[in-house]
């Protein structure tokens, strides 16, 4: 667009050329055609004397000025840049526009002082810029010439400023933005051919138009863009995008939208489509997850069956990771894990669950991030170690589990987490009275005993007492296994003093089988110091115990922990049969241990079914003594068979040798019936055998009193015997909890004469 | 042992039984085991009275 002054227009006879001086076209000034566009009438009053021209052809390089649009930026100092025909130069001519507007709508634009020429006939049109900005102030209308113009020391002009001629320049480009919005629509239409893409591109033009004319170029780019991007949604709606029924639907929804213009509900459209993608994805991730998680599990199987647990709980570890992405939380989960499988191992006495537990508890200890972790980490670890321990022989994996538990206090200090100091302490104390049972002497017993005083002292009645009472059952087992070993009753006394204070808070119907548990231990304490003193006091309260623990542990719900009570049931009517006339008592012992082979299977538990069929024949055979005939005495002696089935001397050998012991006496009492030799041959050749194992050194572990005289040593309130402790029944508790286990006997503790 | 002795009248049996609850009541007594090495003591003298008598026929 070009402005110019109506006067020039009209004295080329509205009709010209423009010629760009400084832009070469061929090596000479470029022209172009002009044509009227504007005439710029006025409303009301005069015409300014400015018109608006087009030039057909321009040169690109042109620079297109801003006008301005308020007197700020067309008055004060300025400079025009004007044409000189007469001298056929430009120059740059400085002055003054003043603040004044007259009647014609013009600006006085003087030279403050007097030069040799000013401006001359034929400058007319020339741009008038303001300081030093390129912002066009307003147009040379008229000089003031006088006579000789060329020669004149004072000149004056006036000037058609800039916001004359805006409003004029304005609605020009509102138009012509109209006039290309139309045409932008009408190539739309036929671009898109698509039903609904009229609707869209008014909507583009609404948009993009408003008031927007004075930049027009950028209202033209927006109305473009937003076109282009509108054409891109409908494009996608027809062609999809080959990314699955989801994106195709929302593509097609979302061109539909874009064709009415309704880019809100397009936009509700994409937050629908994502939602359900959310929703699509969290569903096939957790397909994923379960699709990795049981080609782990089968992983973890395979490495169980060859044995390999540490690869088993790297598997399991993977589970963990990707069952939970959130790293922060994975140790948990982790300890979650494996304190499944140290559930699965311990109530369901699967051994390898224990194993995996183990290598678990070593990954956790690698995991591990703070002092409390490593300690949970540790803890665990004993805690995985101590169950399995306890159901191997040796001592190796109880010396760790001890080892482990004391790595865990060094960082589980009592001055800092007083309640896990306690609890952990309580486990050591497990591991340690396990380890003192397998070994000889009282030391390890005494460190149980002192392990689980110090955790009484912070798992007391008033803060923890659940918790409380479980450690003083434990204490208590570790009392009478301790007082087993020592001479006197003060020990027993002491562990029957514990058994009876965790009842007070470990009430039948508070928590039943804890309850049992620690009836259970109560009757073992009484049993023993029953064993010591004389009379049947203490046997029939150990009796009485039995069977209140077995109204708690039944067969339905614990079977185990019911055939270990109905065991130890059997040794306690055994002992008091013993010391009462008559038979009563033996013939409940015998119903009671043959009620425990019934869940005691061979199969399951093969040492624990042998020790209870050796206390079946030995109850048996002291029934078979005081009945006449010779059929219970052959019961004991099926018995005997029986248990040396799984007691063998490769595996056992006290057990095979006390069971060989009991054998050779049950023959002896047989061949006294019995015609002939060949019984009590037997019964010579079967305790020669045992005296093999049992050797001076170590047979007094076997070798026990004739009944006469072992009724006078316990009158003498002496030590009758020495059984070795054996663990029967426990459950698995979480290591941070009580981490109780009950003890019951096994028996060696039935044994014939000599 | 005894037993077989007495019913097989072998006083080789009888002598080897007595020799058995000896080193039983030796280590009875050696052990502080009073009942016990009474008990022993009561068999020790029966089986010796076995021997003896099947050592006279």
């Amino acid at each position: 667009m070009i402005v110019t002054c109506r006067h020039v227009w009209r004295d080329a006879g509205e009709r010209g050329e423009a010629v760009f001086p400084f832009l070469k076209r061929g090596g000479v000034a470029a022209t172009s055609a002009l044509a009227l566009i504007d005439g710029c009438k006025a409303t009301d009053g005069d015409d300014p004397d400015v018109v608006l021209l087009r030039a057909a052809d321009p040169p690109e390089e042109l620079t297109e000025l801003q006008i301005a649009r308020d007197k700020d930026y067309e008055t004060g100092e300025a400079r025009a840049l004007a044409r000189l025909p007469t001298r056929r130069i430009d120059r740059e001519i400085p002055g003054h526009i003043g603040s004044h507007i007259d009647e014609k709508g013009r600006r006085a634009f003087s030279q403050p002082v007097a030069t040799g020429y000013w401006l001359e006939k034929g400058s007319s049109g020339s741009p008038i810029f303001v300081g030093t900005g390129q912002q066009l102030a307003g147009l040379v209308s008229m000089a003031e010439l006088g006579d000789e113009p060329q020669d004149a020391p004072v000149r004056e002009a006036y000037v058609v400023p800039g916001t004359i001629i805006w409003p004029f320049v304005k609605a020009v480009a509102l138009r012509e933005l109209d006039a290309r919005q139309r045409t932008i629509q009408q190539a739309l239409l036929q671009g898109s051919q698509a039903a609904g893409a009229r609707e869209l591109i008014f909507e583009i033009a609404r948009r993009s138009g408003g008031d927007a004319a004075a930049t027009f170029e950028q209202a033209l780019a927006n109305a473009r863009a937003a076109y282009e991007e509108g054409l891109k949604a409908i494009d996608a709606g027809a062609r999809g995008g080959n990314l699955g029924a989801l994106v195709d639907g929302f593509l097609k929804k979302l061109a539909e939208r874009t064709r009415l213009g309704d880019f809100s509900g397009g936009a509700e459209e994409a937050d629908r489509a994502f939602a359900e993608w959310e929703r699509i994805e969290a569903t096939r991730r957790a397909a994923a997850v379960a699709a990795g998680v049981r080609i782990l599990s089968e992983g973890a199987r395979q490495d169980m069956l060859r044995r390999d647990f540490r690869a088993a709980a790297q598997r399991i570890s993977r589970i963990v990771e990707l069952e939970q992405p959130d790293a922060s939380a994975r140790f948990v989960a982790l300890r979650g894990k494996r304190d499944e499988y140290c559930v699965e191992g311990s109530d369901n006495g699967i051994n390898a669950s224990l194993e995996v537990a183990i290598e678990l508890a070593r990954l956790e200890l690698k995991a591990a991030r703070d002092a409390d972790e490593r300690s949970s980490a540790e803890n665990d670890l004993g805690f995985a170690l101590c169950a399995l321990g306890e159901r191997e022989s040796g001592k190796e994996r109880l010396d760790q589990a001890a080892a482990a538990y004391r790595a865990a206090l060094e960082e589980r200090t009592r001055e800092r987490v007083p309640l896990d100091w306690a609890a952990t302490q309580n486990n050591l104390g497990i591991a340690l009275k396990v380890l003192g049972e397998r070994e000889s002497g009282t030391a390890r017993l005494g460190e149980a005993v002192a392990a689980y005083r110090a955790a009484l002292e912070e798992r007391t009645r008033a803060r923890v007492p659940l918790d409380w009472a479980a450690t003083q059952t434990n204490l208590g087992n570790a009392l009478t296994a301790l007082g087993g070993r020592e001479s006197g009753t003060a020990r027993l006394e002491e562990a029957v003093a514990a058994y009876r204070a965790a009842l007070k808070e470990r009430t039948r119907e508070r928590v039943p089988l804890d309850w049992a548990t620690t009836q259970m231990g109560f009757g073992n304490a009484l049993f023993r110091l029953g064993e010591r003193e004389s009379g049947t006091a203490r046997l029939e309260e150990a009796v009485a115990a039995y069977r209140a623990a077995l109204e708690e542990r039944t067969r339905e719900r614990v079977p185990l922990d019911w055939a270990a009570t109905q065991s130890n049931l059997g040794k306690a009517l055994w002992r008091l049969g013993e010391r009462e006339s008559g038979t009563a008592r033996l013939q409940e012992a015998v119903a009671a241990f043959r009620a425990a082979l019934e869940e005691r299977t061979r199969d399951r538990v093969p040492l624990q079914w042998a020790a209870t069929q050796t206390n079946l024949g030995t109850a048996l055979s002291r029934l078979g003594e005081r009945e006449s005939g010779t059929a219970r005495l052959q019961e004991a002696v099926a018995a005997y068979r029986e248990a040396l089935e799984e007691r063998t001397r490769e595996r056992v050998p006290p057990d095979w040798a006390q069971t060989q012991n009991n054998l050779g006496y049950a023959l002896f009492k047989l061949g006294e019936r019995e015609h002939g030799t060949a019984r009590l041959e037997e019964a010579v050749a079967v305790i020669r055998s045992a005296l093999q194992e049992a050797t001076r050194e170590r047979g007094r572990r076997i070798v026990s009193l004739p009944r006469s005289a072992r009724s006078a040593s316990a009158r003498a309130g002496r030590r009758g015997s020495r059984k070795r402790s054996r663990p029967i029944a426990r459950r698995c508790r979480s290591s941070r909890a009580s981490g109780l286990r009950s003890t019951g006997r096994s028996s060696s503790a039935a044994r014939g004469l000599l | 042992m005894m037993l077989i002795a007495d019913r097989t009248s072998d006083g080789a049996v009888a002598q080897t039984a007595v020799q058995q609850i000896q080193t039983a009541y030796e280590t009875a007594r050696f052990g502080g085991h009073e009942q016990l090495s009474a008990y022993f003591q009561a068999r020790l003298t029966k089986a010796k009275a076995i021997r003896d008598r099947l050592k006279g026929q």
